[in-house]
């Protein structure tokens, strides 16, 4: 792939990746992991699978932002290692539109919240969101069902 | 509620906010990767050429005392400051869009007339990846009985150049799983997740479409007689620190604990003194191991280097890029009083009790309250900082008393021995 067909690839794509960032990063550092995103596909280029691109690309940035919340974080520190491998929003990022969904959100583990929000944000369907996480289709819908009872659940417990 | 309604209700809190990027990030990227490999290229033709002894010459020898190389000895990454989750609080320069970070105050620092205008030099250490990560692995594999099949390693690639991520064991977070992250200090966890006693379903209902499932758990009771006393915890830790290959006394271990559980750490040690490397081990609310951290890696010296006065070093404190992470030993003794633990309150507290009310949002931000803080008094320690690249540094600097605040530590190198990145 040249650099041309690259970027023709992957250029629409940029708004995906900058609002999948932007959920689960500071503002002012979205830039900054796109780019590293886009720079580490351009390396892996050869790996991509055509028609799976944005899959793919959300694999990376989950590293990124893994990373990027590791780093945030004392690397000392256990609770908060467990903490930085996940790459899913936080509840804090959606209390702002709905504060008992946070809330509920904190019911899920981190796999469920990734997978919830690949799904419901991202608008993924079930078997690409499946990709980004390298589960089969059928872990992730069990998986996905089980989320939303969660959340179910501890919305049902507020009310 | 049915599927379409929750997935609706989650999308209407999409925290997402429209952050165009131009299309010539890409093209950026695809220069930088191409530069990345070039480079690499060239590194690998050096070191087939020369091998890895003539290399390492030429590195020390541009880190003799006061010779910083032309790029300095360290280049921080965007995220340094994060040593000190505390600096971030302090921070007086958010930006207006982290609107949950808000700080009521602005904080000044000034010197005492106590503080010293010495200069001098220390040491900087660097640490360095020890050992092999799949040898590791399988050590850890065996010690904790973790099975399964090791999932391949992940090699984030070239912008992070010889990092991998290695797992092994569960990867649904429902029992034993291996992380280990091989940069910096090479730092890998066991977590059990199946240690924590399991939720027991007390009333069953029925989803739109059939499907049962648990609306109201039984509320979990502490077993407080399971949990593992300080001593036991201690033994425990240097038994299992030792297996893995951390030697530690027991005297030389944290231990903290509740009806919920306990927690030890302990710390790597340089010249007989803590740093803020840590190992740490948990046991759930019945007792079983619930989690074990370390890391896989050596002090290296790097040299001997200039380093700015506390007095001079004050003014730094204000400015994020010069921050580092302490050790806990350090910050239990200097800074006592933050170790007080409030309970968490996570009801919202409106006007009238109603969850969720606009008038949690300020209508006008508030303007914050200027504070100053007079520094009194100094030690000098090492603190732990970030490269750019991920590679964990040990250098000089200072702890900082004042007026009984916590300050964030900085670090002491002369200025041109750190590329700073931009300030923001």
């Amino acid at each position: 792939m040249t650099p041309e067909q690259f970027s023709e690839v992957f250029r629409e794509h940029l708004p995906a990746l900058s609002r999948y960032l932007s959920r689960r990063v500071a503002l002012d550092d979205v830039e900054d992991l796109a780019a590293n995103v886009f720079e580490i596909a351009w390396m892996k280029r050869a790996q991509v699978v055509a028609g799976e691109e944005l899959p793919w690309l959300y694999r990376i940035a989950a590293f990124q932002v893994a990373n990027y919340r590791r780093r945030l974080n004392t690397a000392s520190s256990f609770m908060r290692l467990q903490r930085s491998v996940e790459s899913a929003p936080s509840p804090e990022a959606l209390a702002v539109l709905d504060f008992d969904l946070a809330q509920a959100w904190k019911a899920l583990t981190a796999a469920e919240a990734e997978l919830l929000a690949l799904v419901a944000f991202e608008d993924l369907p079930i078997g690409d969101a499946a990709k980004v996480l390298q589960i089969t289709p059928n872990a992730a819908s069990l998986r996905l069902l089980k989320a939303r009872k969660k959340i179910e659940a501890a919305l049902a417990e507020k009310n | 509620m049915n599927e379409k309604d929750i997935l609706g209700r989650i999308k209407n809190a999409d925290p997402a906010t429209d952050s165009p990027l131009g299309d010539d990030l890409i093209e950026g990227a695809i220069a930088s990767g191409q530069a990345k490999a070039k480079a690499a290229r060239k590194r690998n033709s050096l070191f087939a050429a020369v091998g890895s002894g003539a290399l390492a010459f030429s590195v020390v020898a541009s880190l003799t005392l006061g010779q910083a190389s032309p790029t300095g000895l360290i280049t921080l990454g965007q995220q340094q400051s994060a040593g000190s989750p505390m600096a971030s609080r302090e921070s007086s320069s958010m930006s207006s869009d982290k609107m949950m970070m808000i700080n009521p105050f602005i904080y000044s620092y000034v010197a005492g007339s106590g503080l010293s205008s010495e200069t001098g030099t220390d040491r900087v250490y660097k640490l360095e990846l020890d050992g092999d990560p799949d040898v590791l692995l399988a050590k850890l594999m065996r010690v904790f009985g973790v099975s399964g099949v090791t999932s391949q390693t992940i090699d984030v690639g070239p912008g992070a150049e010889g990092y991998q991520m290695l797992t092994a064991g569960s990867q649904d977070g429902l029992s034993k799983s291996i992380n280990i992250s091989w940069i910096g200090s090479g730092s890998w966890w066991f977590y059990d997740p199946s240690a924590y006693p399991q939720s027991v379903c007390a009333t069953f209902a029925k989803a739109d479409d059939g499907t049962e499932y648990c609306s109201i758990y039984e509320e979990q009771k502490p077993t407080p007689e399971l949990v593992p006393s300080v001593a036991e915890a201690k033994a425990e830790a240097v038994r299992v620190f030792k297996t893995i290959g951390f030697s530690v006394d027991a005297k030389n271990i944290r231990v903290s604990s509740d009806v919920w559980g306990a927690w030890a750490s302990a710390s790597m040690q340089l010249n007989g003194e803590d740093t803020p490397i840590e190992y740490s081990i948990s046991w759930s609310s019945n007792g079983r191991l619930a989690s074990v951290s370390g890391h896989s890696a050596k002090f290296v010296d790097k040299g001997e280097f200039k380093t700015i006065s506390a007095r001079d070093a004050v003014e730094r404190i204000s400015d994020w890029r010069y921050s580092g992470s302490i050790s806990s030993s350090d910050y239990e003794k200097y800074f006592p009083q933050n170790n007080q633990v409030e309970p968490y309150d996570s009801t919202p507290t409106t006007k009238d009790g109603v969850d969720g009310d606009a008038s949690l949002m300020p209508a006008v931000e508030p303007t914050p309250t200027p504070v100053t803080i007079v520094i009194n008094d100094s030690v000098k320690t090492h603190v732990m900082i970030w490269d750019a690249a991920g590679n964990t540094w040990l250098v000089p600097g200072y702890i900082f008393i004042g007026d009984g605040n916590y300050v964030s530590p900085v670090f002491s190198l002369e200025e041109g021995l750190v590329a700073l990145p931009p300030k923001q």
